[in-house]
């Protein structure tokens, strides 16, 4: 029970403060339990941003920068260079890939829509794909932003925009489903609808294919989530490619501190999340952070993380994999799950990582 | 914004808000409040004339709050003030009108009717703990119960009686040197039980026992005799006010002394004396009552009826609690909140140490090949020293000196127990190990071990709110060739474990101290420095070098010689933090960067309200914190240029550095986290070099 003066209190504070709300980030804890899975699983390859792992005709797939890369037998064996960075990739029915480019939309490898591009939706450029998904015969695609290309994710976090869309692509053209987002970073079938991941918002929602209202499935989620693919058995794998902290939620209610920070200091040494670790003496570190008797706390708040969710029908955490702050497996930006086992791009420490034994998770109805 | 922040104090809110007299000032407003409001209110409420009268009025509520402020500090209540009140005034009328005793036999016989309720009241509350509040509250009803049958008995033959006594008559009206008797005898037990309050063990076991009975029952205070005597005092006071009210007023109606536990409790509350017990004041609790009393005295002479005045006092009480909980749960709280206070402080341009920055601080792996010593059995080593047979010596977290025996180092052991955190080190001319201990002062070791103090205090700054003269975080220490010591203390804000908000505040706390052996005076030399740390004398003599660890800076300060008592900024763009300096064989200086600067860092730095709601709102562990997890080594000549560094690239070997020792041709490296000593051999180094041997000559 909170006294009447705390709540006077509160008002107060809302009143000469408006925005500023608590610093609520909810902890890792139950099915988000840190473990070392993460780091004991096994490298298929190195790639220097290995992204977009992607199953298509038993053949696994990541890109890193500009190549497509077929993963076979812990090789990778480029398959493709593009014009631009890849920033999406997906497995479509008809055998062929889907892939999103850096600031140049969406282009078909293979398959029946072969070489076909797609540059406009809804009128405006593609130019940030991070995720497309074939759902009953559509595609859907995600764009985190409208105004900022996929390498400039930090800018579009720490900026505190919020101009992404998802739009469904079939015969009959391209609609816009759902405008003005945080970040969509992910996209699954999910019964009649797909599940998106809004990284910004710190949630996932559903929303039904015709185009309709977000309904949320998980929201206030400790990280940003970003893609999610379905699981055997029911339920889906959801990369989360950095966790939130306190002093980046708080330093995103400081707009004057945020930009001047914007303003003066490079976007790899910003109060921000990062996809790895830079083990340089410029970057910012919290005081959980300090090294005590030669050793690193793996609990100390992270700049940057590597965790895997798995997710139930409900979209309810249901079993975590993790790479903690003393570890260098960060920024998982990719989950597949594989015949041999599942299968995750670290793209902050350039690795195509798979683990085995993490598939028979019961779905916790 | 920068010359706001330097010159608004905004750091002292905090520090006064830690002195016990603050709780005093609240209610002293408060008083002042209440006289300007009788004085507006009232024309000639001053007046001598009136005031004599008004006092005269008050002496009595004043006594009966003595004895009322000395139960509730016990952490009790006596609700029977008004009853007993009522009673002494009775019993003392009708033996002087209706038995016809003497008026000391009469005095003697109401005091101890007073005692006696008093008794009642603490053998059931101090020996037989009852609840305080019920039982006061059935004392009330029963003596209130007794003033009535004895009205009803003999109240006409009071009202007919007179008292024909000049001793009587000195009670109701008399002075003495041009004062009210009652204000007389009132500031004779003011003075009284403030003294032994304050100043007697009694006094100290009644507020211990306030504070927690319990606590207090352990210690081997007896807490029901205590109490019980606390009431009985309280029965006295009373007594004695009843007296001066019979004396004065000869009053036999049903009123008197009804509601008046409900005035003295208002007033002792409001003065500040905490209704949970423990905490209060003879001053605080007549302030309280003082107040009280003015404002129903203007309101009454204002024509306000009885309900309007209960009313007033009511609010004043209930207003009074309302503080008086709020205040005492949360003051900690409000210290926490306001005590830690950002400055700005803007650092210059600082040099990219990267690798391929081409200048003297790029990082490279000069010291991933060093050699552990005492791995993981030292814990934080500041400082490391060693003495002509080689023997190295080193602080540890737990207060004691270890030593590693030469010529291995693989023998630990345990040379000396300080206590405090044992910092900078230094070997004098007789070879006496000298320390700056963190929490303590200066301290020594002899060659044999015996440990002995130098100095734990200076003397203490008039600029400074908070009390300084203490030495709580003594860093680092030189001695100059006439014996002389110069330290530095870092900050007198804080103690050694929270350092980190020193840090975060960015303010010019710290100070270079010197302690003359010969006179055993210990002076301030130098204040309002940004954490000063490493503290070296130079090869001149006259002259020593200081670390700012949060400025980034050294400075030199000559302490002899011509230019003796200047300063001068020697390096001010360092990029990183400044720790201990020691003197090179070559005739330069090695510098120790504890944690490297950040960007981001940087730019709180200029942004002190940033600072200030990030140390609010956020826990400390996720603090923007100096990054401490990579150091350097740095070496400057006497002009302040620097020539070159040493960083572990890839931070395996020896990352976190505060301090460093050349000895014959080796580094020796200590660091206030680390769990082991370093050690990494310099080539083209002297190796004969004894750093102690070469400042007080090889000794025979």
């Amino acid at each position: 029970m909170r006294s009447p003066l705390a709540w006077v209190g509160d008002r107060l504070r809302t009143a000469f403060n408006p925005g500023e709300e608590a610093l609520n980030v909810p902890p890792l804890e139950g099915p988000l339990k840190p473990n070392d899975v993460i780091e004991e699983a096994e490298v298929l390859a190195t790639l220097p941003a290995a992204d977009n792992a992607v199953l298509q005709g038993g053949v696994l797939y990541a890109t890193s920068g500009a190549g497509l890369y077929r993963i076979e037998k812990g090789v990778a064996h480029e398959e493709r260079r593009f014009e631009q960075g890849v920033s999406a990739l997906a497995a479509l029915g008809d055998g062929g890939l889907a892939v999103g480019l850096e600031d140049a939309g969406i282009v078909f490898h293979g398959g029946a829509r072969d070489g076909t591009r797609l540059d406009n939706i809804g009128g405006a450029r593609v130019i940030c794909v991070t995720d497309l998904a074939e759902v009953g015969g559509a595609l859907i695609v995600t764009e985190g932003s409208t105004e900022e290309p996929p390498a400039r994710w930090l800018h579009d976090l720490m900026g505190k925009r919020s101009t992404g869309r998802v739009s469904r692509v079939d015969g009959t053209g391209a609609t816009v489903l759902a405008a003005g987002l945080g970040w969509p970073s992910g996209a699954c079938a999910a019964g009649s609808g797909v599940l998106v991941s809004l990284a910004w918002e710190h949630r996932m929602v559903t929303l039904p294919l015709a185009g309709g209202a977000l309904l949320p499935a998980w929201s206030n989620m400790t990280g940003y989530a970003g893609r999610v693919r379905a699981a055997s058995g029911g339920g889906y794998w959801l990369a989360v490619f950095a966790l939130r902290t306190k002093l980046v939620e708080f330093v995103l209610q400081e707009d004057t501190y945020r930009r001047r920070m914007m303003q003066e200091i490079e976007p790899r040494y910003w109060v921000a999340p990062a996809l790895a670790a830079l083990d340089d003496h410029w970057e910012p570190l919290q005081g959980g952070g300090i090294k005590q008797l030669g050793i690193v706390k793996p609990w100390a708040p992270p700049r940057s993380y590597g965790l895997v969710a798995r997710l139930n029908a409900k979209v309810e955490p249901v079993e975590s994999l993790h790479s903690r702050f003393d570890k260098r497996r960060h920024g998982i930006t990719s989950v597949v799950e594989t015949p041999s086992g599942l299968v995750f791009t670290s793209k902050g420490n350039g690795l195509v990582l798979r683990a085995r034994g993490h598939l028979t998770a019961r779905d916790a109805a | 914004m920068a010359l706001f922040y330097r010159l608004w104090p905004s750091h002292v809110v905090g520090e006064l808000l830690t002195k016990r007299w603050m709780e005093s000032v609240i209610p002293f407003f408060i008083l002042l409040l209440s006289l300007a409001f009788a004085q507006h209110t009232v024309p000639g409420y001053f007046q001598p004339e009136t005031l004599a009268d008004t006092v005269r009025l008050f002496a009595e509520q004043g006594l009966i709050a003595l004895g009322f402020a000395a139960v509730v500090i016990g952490g009790g209540i006596d609700l029977s003030v008004g009853s007993v009140f009522a009673l002494v005034n009775i019993v003392a009328q009708a033996l002087l009108t209706v038995a016809h005793w003497s008026v000391p036999a009469a005095v003697a016989a109401s005091i101890v009717l007073g005692a006696a309720a008093g008794a009642i009241n603490g053998l059931f509350i101090g020996i037989l703990r009852l609840r305080a509040f019920l039982t006061t509250l059935v004392t009330l009803v029963i003596f209130r119960a007794i003033v009535d049958v004895l009205l009803i008995k003999y109240g006409t033959a009071i009202a007919t009686g007179t008292v024909d006594s000049k001793a009587w008559e000195w009670l109701s009206e008399g002075s003495l040197l041009h004062l009210p008797s009652n204000v007389v005898v009132l500031f004779g037990f003011a003075v009284l039980c403030h003294l032994v309050l304050s100043r007697t063990r009694p006094g100290w076991h009644l507020q211990a026992i306030g504070g927690s009975r319990r606590a207090a029952h352990n210690a081997g205070i007896s807490v029901r005799l205590t109490l019980f005597f606390t009431y009985v005092f309280s029965g006295v006071m009373v007594a004695l006010a009843g007296l001066f009210y019979a004396a004065r007023v000869a009053n036999t109606g049903v009123e008197v002394g009804d509601g008046l536990e409900f005035v003295i409790l208002t007033g002792v509350v409001l003065g500040g004396v905490s209704l949970g017990g423990g905490r209060g004041s003879v001053s605080r609790a007549l302030m309280g009552t003082v107040t009280v009393f003015i404002i129903t005295n203007v309101l009454v002479r204002q024509g306000v009826s009885g309900g309007g005045n209960s009313m007033a006092v009511g609010v004043l009480l209930a207003a009074a609690v309302l503080i008086d909980v709020k205040y005492q749960n949360n003051r900690h709280k409000l210290i926490d909140r306001v005590y830690v206070s950002p400055t700005y402080l803007k650092l210059p341009q600082m040099a990219d140490s990267h690798v391929g920055s081409g200048n003297a601080y790029e990082q490279n792996d000069a010291l991933v090949s060093a050699q552990a010593i005492g791995l993981d059995q030292v814990d934080g080593p500041e400082d490391v020293i060693l003495d002509s047979e080689d023997h190295l010596y080193c602080g540890n977290r737990t207060g004691d000196i270890f030593r590693f025996s030469a010529p291995d180092y693989e023998r630990k052991e345990l040379f000396a127990h300080i206590g405090g955190r044992p910092l900078g080190l230094a070997l004098d001319r007789e070879g006496n190990i000298v320390s700056c201990v963190a929490g303590m002062g200066v301290y020594g070791v002899t060659p044999d071990r015996k440990v002995f103090k130098l100095t734990d205090e200076t003397n203490r700054s008039w600029k400074s709110v908070a009390d300084d003269s203490r030495l709580s975080l003594a860093d680092d220490l030189d001695i100059a060739k006439d014996g002389r010591i110069f330290f530095s203390e870092a900050t007198v804000r804080y103690d050694v474990h929270s350092w980190p908000l020193d840090g975060l505040e960015g303010r010019g706390s710290g100070r270079i101290i010197c302690y003359d052996p010969k006179t055993k005076k210990t002076r301030t030399v130098l204040q309002g420095l940004v954490f000063p740390n490493g503290v070296c004398i130079s090869h001149d003599g006259v002259s020593l070098f200081f670390a700012e660890t949060w400025a980034c800076r050294i400075t030199r300060y000559w302490f002899a010689g011509p230019k003796a008592g200047k300063t001068q900024v020697l390096i001010d763009d360092l990029p990183g933090y400044p720790d201990n300096i020691n003197r090179a064989s070559d005739g330069t200086y090695w510098l120790a960067l504890m944690g490297m600067r950040n960007p981001a860092l940087d730019l709180a730095m200029r942004m002190p309200d940033f600072r200030t709601r990030m140390v609010r709102r956020v826990p400390g562990d996720e603090w923007l914190f100096p990054n401490i997890n990579t150091g350097c080594i740095v070496k400057f000549d006497e002009q302040g240029k620097v020539l070159s560094s040493m960083w572990d690239l890839g931070g395996k070997g020896h990352p976190m550095i505060s301090s460093m020792r050349e000895h014959k041709g080796w580094l020796y490296l200590g660091g206030v986290s680390n769990n082991r000593i370093g050690r990494i051999q310099l080539s083209g180094a002297n190796p004969n070099w004894v750093a102690h041997e070469a400042w007080w000559g090889a000794r025979s």
